[in-house]
This record gives structure tokens, sequence and C-alpha cells, in this order.
């Protein structure tokens, strides 16, 4: 086998037609699927093969590959090497902080970073042996989120909505919540003006010695774009193995759908449902189940995954998106409706979901946070009776008032992250009828204040709620602050 | 035997076609092994020429024209257990451990692919099986040997409740369960294997995992091959728990198989052959005069449209229906039985008995004009009913808060500890609301809590 081996290695072809981005090449007889092949020094990656009979007994076999880069010096009759490997791209500590395509090139210097290591793109997820539970949190700062839908390491979230609902800052701000992780922001189609913006915001807040921008544009080759994606989750998988736990975000997938359509179509491989190949499903599955947590015998490290899908009219049932929906542990969707309501981040309560949940949060956090649905289903069915003016006990109208006040709380600038602690005081607050005589358009003055009067006068609350969690005498300190709070404001 | 060996001449994603001599050709689903790879490739077609085309099942990348295949002579198979042998492993859809134990302790193994039971093996069970979980006990029994199949959207607890059934069918019966996890996400068949090892069961189950990051050829076939094991078992005279999670994604696995391998589509984009690909498997799931296989299914609703075709094309295979509702879990009901849309044959005055059926046929239709009255309640308010209606309403509440119940599986999630109702206790509990006793009592009283 060696020798055989050896042999193909010295073969070489020649391209017989191009039809952008597709090169038709001829002759390479021993040729792999996904091997990366040299015309001149452009690289292409070999899809398909096939065989064309030109009698029934004399026939010709043809490799079909995708150009890298842009054809346009590759001229029919080129001649073509093959180089016996899979597509790999370089890792290492040295990309952080730096803004790279997915073969690893600088994007603001052009040039290829020098690394010793590399890995192939398409990997195997880990085994279900090699998995740990995904039990620790993977805090956003966003209150919403962290409260009602919290996210845990090794979990994949997806986020959902229309254009411009705030998925891109929903994630951003997830980012900038990071201390002890490692971000990865993997672009694919976006204008580049877009990923600038992000960039100068990274960098504002101070977060780019511990991200990497893994960025495909829109006006880069399709197969750039469909292999952005899988450069960013082996990159994470990279800094997984170095021990460190990893966030890998994916704006958008809806985006990497379309493209990989179009390269099957020009590839010719038959269409299904939406004219998406047959391996649509397969294709987000195998690059999402790369994310999770390892098991302790493994390292126990972790790579949380946030994908971003588009929907269209707020139709969650598409075919992308249901995909999407069901191959994640849980999803946030963001709704035009409320985004006009001002009612910002714009998440659908009831649509969204968190399969790992509880389970994900911090133990103050998650004693506090039980009481918040319970409120908020309550605020659903007593909106239908309040809006029609009908009598409703006082009890009723209590939990009324609360969910309203909550609400108000869940509304949240960008960029202006709550920690957990801070949250689960004011949660606290809340349920215990501290805020009740509270008007709504008050509240997050109040809350602000709120906070600050915590960090400045009152921080030891802040401590001994870490330390101990809700036991009596914490709650007791905390209740005489939330009151001498109140007699201020 | 001399074995038949061919080259490859084409791949084009997962699909790989095989030149062999036209005299030679292995027969149709044999795997085919590849030099120096660890890919099989399964034969699907026969073309002109002695050409085989054929599926990967793994990674393609790598695969390389002209790479010798030779013929394993067999297809898929999986070890054959005498009772023990396969207890407490998990396997792949090749049935090899994965679970990093070491061998299995049997050596005989048997294909995949089985001729459905006859029409005078197959046999009917008329015993009721008790699940502990008062929704499903009254309004949707299980049979023994019955076909059970766990319907709802994304994220309305179709798994939560499936593990709720392991844990209080397979814990107490102390049988053989057998768990196929086909194209779902490692991440909970793992959670699932923790827990079942936590509970000490591990020792009496067997899982079977083909999840979604494996290529669809592979998950198409984990639910075949794990069918192969419970009949393997049920042929040993077992009464085994039969487990899937999940129908649907093996229909979608057929799907994505089937557009690969360039088949014309029907309605939405399924293959042609929805309809007897789950016919193939669901009439595999028998119970027969030797054993008996009792089947909880779960089954993912796209989009919660129960009119999609692999949900058309499931539902006449089952005995129970229990459908899972989206607006059950908003207003906290958990398990979220739509208990109006759920359904199970065994609800017969025959097989459940005078009393079970008339309480459960008065639960649904309190609930059912407790629905029709809702729109004046949201009007006009409770107080503008008449009397009678009013106590309509009343019961109906009390009775949908007196099904709910704590669960074992998420005592960790709610902090409540779960309980395990017995049916004579849960139609006491029914009778007495539906007698009035509880009429002025608080609801809370009678939400998440076992018996009255």
């Amino acid at each position: 086998m060696k020798r055989l081996k050896n042999v193909s290695l010295k073969e070489i072809g020649q391209v017989v037609e191009i039809s952008p981005p597709v090169i038709k090449i001829e002759g390479l007889p021993g040729v792999k699927s996904g091997e990366v092949v040299l015309v001149g020094k452009e690289k292409a990656i070999i899809f398909k093969f096939t065989r064309e009979f030109t009698t029934t007994l004399f026939y010709q076999d043809f490799a079909y590959g995708l150009c890298l880069e842009s054809p346009k010096n590759i001229k029919t009759g080129d001649k073509v090497e093959r180089t016996g490997e899979l597509l790999k791209i370089p890792v290492g500590e040295k990309f952080l902080s730096r803004v790279i395509d997915p073969l690893g090139r600088d994007i603001e210097t052009g040039k290829e970073l020098k690394v010793k290591e590399t890995s192939e793109i398409e990997k195997l997820p880990p085994q279900i042996i090699e998995r740990g539970l995904v039990r620790e949190a993977l805090e956003t700062g966003i209150k919403v989120i962290d409260a009602l839908f919290p996210i845990g390491r090794g979990q994949r979230e997806l986020i959902l909505g229309d254009r411009k609902t705030g998925k891109t800052s929903l994630v951003v701000d997830a980012i900038l919540n990071q201390k002890d992780v490692i971000s990865i922001y993997c672009s694919i189609g976006q204008r580049k003006s877009e990923v600038l913006q992000l960039d100068n915001i990274f960098r504002k807040f101070g977060v780019k010695k511990q991200l990497v921008i893994v960025s495909a544009f829109s006006s880069d080759p399709p197969v750039l774009q469909y292999l952005a994606p899988f450069s960013a989750m082996t990159l994470a998988e990279f800094f997984r193995d170095q021990g460190k736990d990893v966030l890998v975000v994916f704006d958008d997938l809806t985006k990497h759908a379309k493209v990989w359509r179009q390269i099957c179509l020009l590839l010719e491989i038959p269409p299904g449902r939406e004219a998406y190949p047959g391996d649509i499903f397969y294709l987000h599955a195998r690059l999402l189940e790369r994310a999770g947590k390892l098991s302790d015998d493994k390292g126990g490290s972790s790579i949380t995954a946030l994908p971003i899908c588009e929907t269209k009219e707020g139709d969650i049932t598409e075919y992308i998106p249901t995909n999407l929906i069901s191959i994640t542990d849980g999803q946030i969707y963001l709704e035009t409706d409320l985004f006009q309501k001002a009612q910002i981040p714009a998440v659908n309560i009831g649509l969204s979901v968190s399969r790992i949940g509880a389970f994900a949060q911090r133990k103050y956090l998650r004693e506090v946070t039980g009481g918040l649905k319970l409120l908020l289903s309550q605020h659903k069915e007593l909106k239908k009776l309040v809006q029609l003016e009908t009598e409703v006990s006082k009890a009723a109208q209590r939990a009324y008032k609360r969910a309203e006040i909550l609400l108000e709380i869940f509304k949240q600038e960008k960029h202006k992250l709550v920690d957990s602690l801070d949250q689960s005081i004011i949660y606290f607050a809340i349920l215990n009828g501290f805020f009740d005589d509270i008007n709504p358009e008050k509240v997050r003055e109040i809350e602000t204040k709120f906070y600050r009067f915590l960090d400045d006068i009152h921080k030891e609350v802040k401590l001994d709620l870490k330390k101990f969690g809700w036991i009596k005498p914490v709650k007791e300190e905390i209740k005489k602050v939330i009151i001498e709070f109140r007699n201020i404001y | 035997m001399k074995k038949t060996i061919g080259k490859i001449i084409e791949v084009s994603g997962p699909i790989v076609k095989v030149e062999f001599g036209e005299k030679k050709l292995p027969p149709l689903y044999n795997l085919l092994k590849v030099e120096n790879s660890q890919t099989l490739l399964e034969v699907e077609e026969y073309e002109s020429l002695g050409i085989c085309k054929c599926l990967a099942l793994g990674l393609a990348e790598g695969l390389e024209r002209g790479a010798i295949c030779q013929d394993t002579g067999d297809s898929i198979t999986v070890p054959e257990p005498r009772r023990k042998e396969l207890l407490g492993r998990i396997l792949d859809v090749f049935g090899k451990p994965i679970d990093g134990k070491g061998k299995i302790a049997t050596k005989k193994k048997v294909s995949i692919f089985k001729s459905p039971p006859s029409f005078s093996e197959q046999k009917c069970h008329l015993k009721v099986l008790e699940t502990g979980i008062k929704v499903i006990d009254l309004i949707c029994p299980f049979l023994k040997g019955g076909k059970i199949g766990l319907f709802g959207g994304a994220g309305v607890g179709k798994t939560v409740l499936l593990t709720e059934l392991i844990h209080n069918i397979a814990f107490k019966k102390k049988g053989i369960s057998v768990f196929a996890g086909v194209g779902e996400r490692t991440r909970e068949a793992q959670e699932l294997y923790q827990e079942l090892q936590r509970n000490n069961v591990l020792k009496n189950t067997i899982l079977v995992l083909g999840e979604m990051g494996e290529s669809p050829g592979i998950r198409f076939r984990t639910a075949f091959s794990a069918v192969r094991i419970a009949e393997s078992l049920r042929d040993k005279k077992e009464d085994v728990m039969f487990f899937i999670d999940n129908i649907y994604r093996f229909a979608m696995a057929g799907m994505e198989r089937a557009a690969m391998l360039g088949k014309l589509p029907q309605e939405l984009g399924y293959q042609a052959t929805l309809s007897s690909d789950i016919g193939k498997l669901e009439d595999r799931i028998a119970t027969t005069q030797k054993g008996s296989i009792t089947s909880v299914q779960a089954i993912y609703v796209p989009a919660d449209d129960f009119t999609d075709p692999a949900i058309v094309a499931t539902f006449p295979h089952l005995d129970s229906i229990v459908v899972l509702s989206r607006q059950e879990a908003a207003q906290g009901h958990y398990p979220a039985l739509d208990i109006l849309k759920s359904s199970s044959s065994a609800l017969d005055l025959e097989i459940v008995g005078e009393r079970h059926y008339k309480i459960a046929t008065e639960v649904k239709s309190y609930l059912q004009k407790y629905q029709d009255l809702q729109h004046i309640i949201s009007i006009l308010g409770i107080e503008e009913l008449s009397q009678k209606d009013r106590i309509v309403a009343k019961r109906a509440e009390r009775l949908r808060r007196f099904l709910t119940q704590p669960l074992f599986t998420t005592e960790v999630f709610s902090g409540k500890k779960g309980v395990y109702v017995s049916l004579g206790k849960t139609l006491e509990g029914c009778e007495r609301i539906l007698n009035g006793e509880f009429d002025e009592v608080d609801l809370s009283k009678l939400y998440m809590k076992g018996e009255i």
C-alpha cells in the first residue's frame, strides 16, 4: 500500500473546465475527497468525482475542485498537483487578539502567521464517554438570559430572530462579559464594515487579548465562507485541549446554509427541500456536536457555542431554523414586535428555552429565579383580564404589578452588563415586594441607583451572598439593606 | 471463500461508487471495507457494468479513487446476547462497545436485517402496565407489549418524560431495557447514562447510540441495530422495554440518505419511501408468543405541525398516543400532556374495567366543557357563569392541577421530590374531585402533588 501512496503523490492532472468557483480536473486517479490540490500556486479542495462514459466501453475519470481564491488566474490546461493532505489550518495561542480568515491568515496584515501546529478542520465530535455534564454557568451579564434561560459551559444555545432584532449585539455582550473564557467570533458572509465595527467594540472593552475573530466576508469565495465555522471550531478545540473554556459564536448559520446550498448546486449535487442538499442537517449537527463539555478525565474543559440563525417574518417553523433548534440545547428567540415596543433585548419569553436550565446557574441565582418564571406565567394569564378591566383579586393585582416591574428590569442597554450577584439581589427585592410601590417607568432609574448603592455602601452583602448563599442571616442582612435603600430613594 | 474485491471509481459526498467485475458483485446492503480507511461502505444499488453505488458509513473525507474495497461478506451485524452479555453496555450501530469497558462477552453476531414476525407468531397482551404517572395511567394507559408514542414539539419535555418512564418502569420492573439514541444530542445520551448509573439500573440496560454527529447512513441503521438486539432478547423469552429517542430523526436520516442517493423526493422533501421506512422499523417492534417488546418512542414534531408527513406516517403504528403541548407547559402543567388530544386503545371497557373507563371519560368531558367555557370566562369572568358551569370550571381546574406531578427526573431542577402514584390512588383522587369533595380547596393544594 505504501508504494501506491508514494506514486500517487506524483500524480499530475490538468484543468479541463472552469465554471467559477468549480474547476473540473482530469487525471488525478488517486485524489481523495476533501484533499487539497495545487493549480500553480492556487489551492483548491476536491469535493466530487465522476466517471463519464463516452461510449459503453470508454470512460474518463474527473475530479471537481473548488478554488479557495477566485479562479481568475487559472486557465484550462493548467497543471494540477496533489498534496496528499486534507485541509488543515494552523492553530496556536498566537491567534489571540487577531482577525483571521478561515485559513488562518491575518486579515489586517494579509500575512500568514508562523505557527508550528496545524489541525484538520473536519473532526469527529467527542464520544459519549469523553463527555462530562454541563453544570457550570457561562454568565452573559444579560439579565433576562441569566435569569430565565441560563447558558452552561459546554451548552449550544441558538440565538434566532429576524434581521435587526439585536442578535449580534446579544452575542457581543455575552463575549464582553467573559473573564476566564477564550472567545471566538466567527463571522460568515458579513460586510467588512460590520466586522470592523465589532472589532472596535471588542478593542474598546479590552477583551481582544482573549478573542479571535474568524471571518469570511460576503465578498470572499463561497468555499471560504463554508469553511469559516469549521475553522472556528477547530481553533476552539485547540484552546479546549489546552484546558481552557471556550465560547464560540457563529454569526450566522443561515448564511452558512445558503453558502453550502450554493456550492452543492454548482457541483450539481441533487437538491432536496428548499433546494438544500440532503446533508444540510448533518452539516450543522456535526459542527455543533463538536461543542460540549469534556469529562474530568479529558481535562474537563468546554466549548460553548452560540450559533445565530436569521428568521424571515418571525417564522421559526422554517426548515433551517427548525433544524438548528433541534440540534441545539435551547434557543433564545428575539422578536421584532418586542423590539419595536422597546423591550430590548427583545427576548420572547414563551418561545425561548434552555434545556440545561437551572443546572447551569449559580446556586444563589437559581434560588431566586424559580419564582420569576411563575410570576411571568401568571402575568400572561392576567394580562387579558387586566386589558378587559375585569376585577381581579388583590393578590393577582400584586403579582401582575411585580411582573410588570420585572419586565422593566429585563430591559437592558447594549454593553451594560450586570453580574449575577446584583441580579440575584434585585430579583429577591422584586419577589419580596420591596419594589411594589415603584412606578414601572421609574424602575430602571432606581435599578441603576440600587446597584451603585450596593457597590458603594454595602459591598459586604454581595460578598456574603457569594460566600454563603441565601442562608437566613444573609437574607435578613439583604432585606435590611434594601429597606435602607428604599428609605433614601 | 474468496473475497469479492472492487475499486472506488467515484466519490461524491458520502456516495461512493465501487467497480467490481460483472460476475462477482457483493449482495445488497453488504458492508465493504476500504483499504487505509476506517470508513465502511454499505452497498445500496447496482449500476451498469458491475458497479455498486454505496453509502459511506462515517466521514467520507479521505476516501480515494482507486482504493481497494473488500466485501466483508455480511451486512451490518450486532452481537446476539444470550441474556446478560450486553447489559450495562453502550454500543454503536455496528454493535461495537463505545463505553471503554472492553470487549463484549459474546462472539455470536447476527445481521440487523430480519423480517417482522408473521401473523401467527404475534401476540396481543391485554394487560395494563402501570407507569406511576397519574395523567398517563388515567388517560392513556400503556399495554404490556404495546407501543407508545410521545409526541411533542421542540422543548416541551419529550426526553424528560421518556427518562421518567425509564425511571418508573425500568427501575421497578427489573426487566431488561434497550435504549436507542437515534439522531439526538450526545449530551442527552450522556446525561441518561449517568442517570442510569446513579440509580443502579444501568446493569439492566443496553444503550445503542447513533447520535446527530454521525452520518445519516449510521443514524438510519442505528434504529435497526437496536431493534435487532431487542428482538434477540425477546426471542430468548424476555419481556423487553424498548425506548427510542427519536423516531422523527430516524425518518429524517432516511430523508437525507435518499436525497444523497439522488432519489426523487415527495411532499416537503421527504423520501418517497417514508411510510415504508417507518413501517419496516415499526413492524419489527412487536410482541410474539416467545416474549414481549413494550416500546416507548419519542417523536419530535417539527415546527409543532402534527400534519407533517413523518408524524402522520408514525401515528398508525402506535397503541397509546401521548401528546405534549406547548400551551400546557407554559401554564406549568407538568407533565405537559394535552389530555384532550392524547388517547390510548387500552382505554377500553374490556381492558381497564368499568370504573377506570368511567372516571377517565368523565375527566375528559369536564376538561372539554371547561375548554368550551374558556371564551366566556376570559371575557365576562367566572362570576357570570351559571351555577352548574361554575362547578364544571372549578372541578376541571382542580382535576388539571391534580393531574400534574413532580417527576424524579427533574428533582434537581425543581427542588421537588418525585412521586410514584399507583393507578388506584389516581382513580380515587379523580373520583373524589369529581364528587365535589375539593370544590372549595385551594388550587395550590392540588398542584404538583402525589396522591391526595
